[in-house]
């Protein structure tokens, strides 16, 4: 589904990725770990197509397309969706008006006509309550005076609507309680099936507790330094990053 | 050979006019030359004079307006789906019986020309004394050159059924041409009412010179809603002033709606004379190609525990230019004063361009004034929000620049009105395209 060769991405003249890895296939749920400014956002801002990245290096395949050809709409229409990590409050545009723009340009994209208003609002209502937000927040401006817990479960009830082949859930987990924790696992759990893949980046093995992994892999220094299963986080947990850093290799 | 000057030949085209020396408006006569005398001394503004100092009159005095307009028997469709309103129309700055209602409304309706008695006694103390001031050489224009006027007035405690829909259509012709109509409307104790002033013109070459002026007297609770849609096409030349007076608890509203065009320029003043006296202004300006627009408005705290309100927010795409003056000023007696101001631009191109001067001026020392002004362009961050949920970069731009100008047009109280300029809104997002240079 996903396959990443030797990226090497910078910002502002600064090499934040260098060389990085990554291959996910369909159903898998992949984890990536690591120290803050280890290139974990960066991965899925790429990943999306955040203009303010430059790709130097390196090939991003999706579905046997290459991702670095798209515009973000066509990625979005193609099946990845960014939860991010700080929503966008965006005052006038009601959150149903959105999720039904977004949705149709989706459908457009593959053929389809445009959803029924009836319809799209009894799955709008039907899939809000996975996330346990109440009715109103629909007719609300999109995160408009959200707390930080709401625009969270609100990126996942987006995810739902347009049930993405890839879902990138970028630090999704950080700034919630258990409950809302519990709120955005319940999604992601709801999304999983053998087709989509998620790709969760998180600075903790807390959310791992609640969308178990089938990777789980060390981002440090933009590239991943080791990989392994759902121990690794436990382990990652228990001796925090340090001794992985250290076995690397210092210098160029 | 000396040319004249724009101001000589106004006076003198305004003179020459039929109206002018109709038997009819005979009465209004020395009104009339007095406000020529007035203008000849004044003259039209320049470069040079601060409020009009970023909008040049040049296309003005360019062109060939200085007539009357030729007879027309056809006109715009001016309907409001869904709304039912008592209608009045101008055609080129004449009145159209036709298709006007003027017999058999719950209110008081009298054109000038056919005004008698103490309808007249009132015109002639009242037309003129809001719009006296240095500032509105047009208005002056308009008083000498008057065509037609209409005098409206709602009752003591009386609540219209319907809003008065005032039309100012302007037909095509083979000449340029001016209208210079006019209103006089009084709201008397605790009367309410709901006034659309819909300026329009059948799409067409001929330039076209219109100047309104509307002065509004609203006594001691009195209520109005007022709506001023400028939906002229770009061949209208538009200078429009509204002057309010506002007793004690008087509550004025306004919703302005402007298209901007080669010439475009909306004065609003209000008076807060008396104590409790209420003002809130919502106007949106939208600009394209090289149009121009430009906003005045004027509020005057005259008196304690007076309350206003304005946000002002304009969208430019192109390379339009719109200015804003908005200017509060608060009297020595206005204690109490609570106001707030607010100018918001939003530029969908490089190349566009907003002048916004928000000005306070306060003589009290316990009021509560606030003022803003901005000018940004669609927020990155959101675009690139939308972008990734599958919506294309026109689209986005779209629904982010809806959502700035819908803040203002949500405030309108009738959701037909609010219907009726959506598709002006939704035209002039037509084909927005994303520029990279932003």
């Amino acid at each position: 589904m996903l396959e990443i060769k030797n990226l090497r991405v910078k910002i502002e003249d600064k090499e934040i990725l260098k060389g990085l890895n990554l291959t996910v296939r369909p159903g898998e749920v992949h984890a990536i770990m690591g120290p803050n400014g280890s290139g974990k956002s960066t991965l899925s801002n790429v990943l999306a197509g955040r203009e303010e990245y430059e790709v130097t290096d390196g090939e991003i395949w999706f579905e046997g397309r290459n991702l670095l050809e798209m515009e973000p709409e066509e990625r979005a229409r193609e099946g990845i969706f960014l939860a991010f990590q700080y929503p966008v409050e965006i005052p006038g545009v009601s959150n149903l008006q959105f999720l039904r723009t977004a949705l149709n340009n989706i459908r457009k994209h593959h053929g389809e006509g445009e959803i029924d208003a009836g319809t799209f609002l009894k799955e709008a209502r039907e899939k809000i309550k996975v996330v346990n937000l109440d009715p109103s927040f629909l007719k609300r401006g999109v995160n408009e005076g959200f707390s930080g817990g709401e625009k969270k479960r609100n990126e996942i009830l987006q995810m739902l609507m347009l049930e993405p082949k890839l879902a990138l859930l970028d630090e999704t987990d950080s700034g919630l309680d258990i409950d809302a924790l519990q709120m955005v696992a319940n999604g992601v759990n709801a999304l999983r099936s053998p087709e989509r893949s998620v790709v969760m980046v998180t600075h903790y093995q807390r959310l791992l507790n609640y969308i178990v992994p089938d990777h789980v892999h060390v981002l440090a220094d933009g590239r991943i330094i080791k990989s392994g299963g759902r121990e690794l986080a436990l382990e990652l947990e228990e001796k925090g990053y340090g001794w992985l850093l250290s076995e690397q290799p210092t210098g160029a | 050979m000396t040319e004249q000057t724009f101001e000589t030949r106004s006076i003198e085209a305004a003179r020459s006019q039929p109206q002018f020396q109709a038997e009819t408006l005979r009465w209004l006569q020395p009104l009339r030359e007095q406000s020529l005398e007035q203008l000849a001394e004044l003259g039209f503004p320049t470069r040079k004079t601060e409020i009009w100092r970023y909008t040049s009159i040049y296309p003005l005095t360019q062109g060939d307006f200085l007539r009357p307009a030729p007879a027309q028997d056809t006109g715009s469709d001016f309907a409001i789906p869904g709304l039912d309103s008592y209608c009045l129309v101008f055609q080129n700055g004449v009145l159209d019986v036709q298709r006007s209602q003027l017999d058999g409304l719950p209110f008081e309706v009298v054109p000038f020309s056919q005004a008698s008695g103490e309808q007249q006694e009132f015109i002639r103390q009242h037309l003129g004394t809001l719009v006296g001031s240095q500032d509105h050489p047009f208005a002056l224009l308009n008083t000498g050159w008057l065509q037609e006027g209409l005098l409206i007035r709602i009752a003591k405690e009386q609540r219209l059924d319907k809003p008065i829909q005032v039309v100012f259509d302007h037909s095509e012709a083979s000449n340029s041409y001016t209208a210079q109509p006019r209103l006089l409307v009084q709201v008397e104790h605790h009367g309410e009412a709901v006034l659309i002033e819909q300026h329009l013109a059948q799409p067409g070459n001929t330039e076209i010179f219109t100047n309104t002026v509307t002065e509004v007297f609203m006594a001691e609770g009195a209520k109005l809603t007022h709506y001023q849609l400028n939906l002229e096409p770009e061949n209208v030349l538009h200078v429009g002033n509204v002057q309010v007076s506002l007793a004690a608890h008087a509550q004025y509203e306004s919703h302005q709606f402007s298209l901007a065009g080669k010439l475009k320029r909306r004065d609003l003043e209000v008076d807060l004379n008396q104590s409790g006296a209420n003002a809130r202004l919502f106007a949106i300006y939208l600009g394209r190609n090289s149009q121009h627009v430009d906003y005045r408005t004027v509020l005057n705290h005259r008196a304690a525990h007076c309350t206003s309100e304005e946000l002002v927010k304009g969208v430019l795409r192109d390379e339009a230019r719109a200015v804003f003056n908005g200017r509060i000023h608060i009297y020595p007696d206005a204690q109490q004063t609570l106001a707030e101001m607010n100018n918001r631009n939003l530029l969908l191109s490089k190349n566009a361009e907003v002048n916004t001067k928000p000005e306070l001026e306060i003589y009290a020392d316990d009021v509560k004034c606030a003022h803003g002004a901005t000018v940004g362009q669609i927020d990155k961050e959101s675009l690139f929000y939308l972008r990734s949920r599958g919506i294309d970069s026109a689209e986005a731009y779209r629904i982010l620049s809806d959502a700035f100008v819908y803040e203002v047009l949500d405030q309108m109280p009738q959701p037909e009105i609010l219907a009726y300029v959506s598709r002006w809104v939704e035209e002039f997002h037509d084909r927005v395209v994303l520029e990279e240079s932003l």
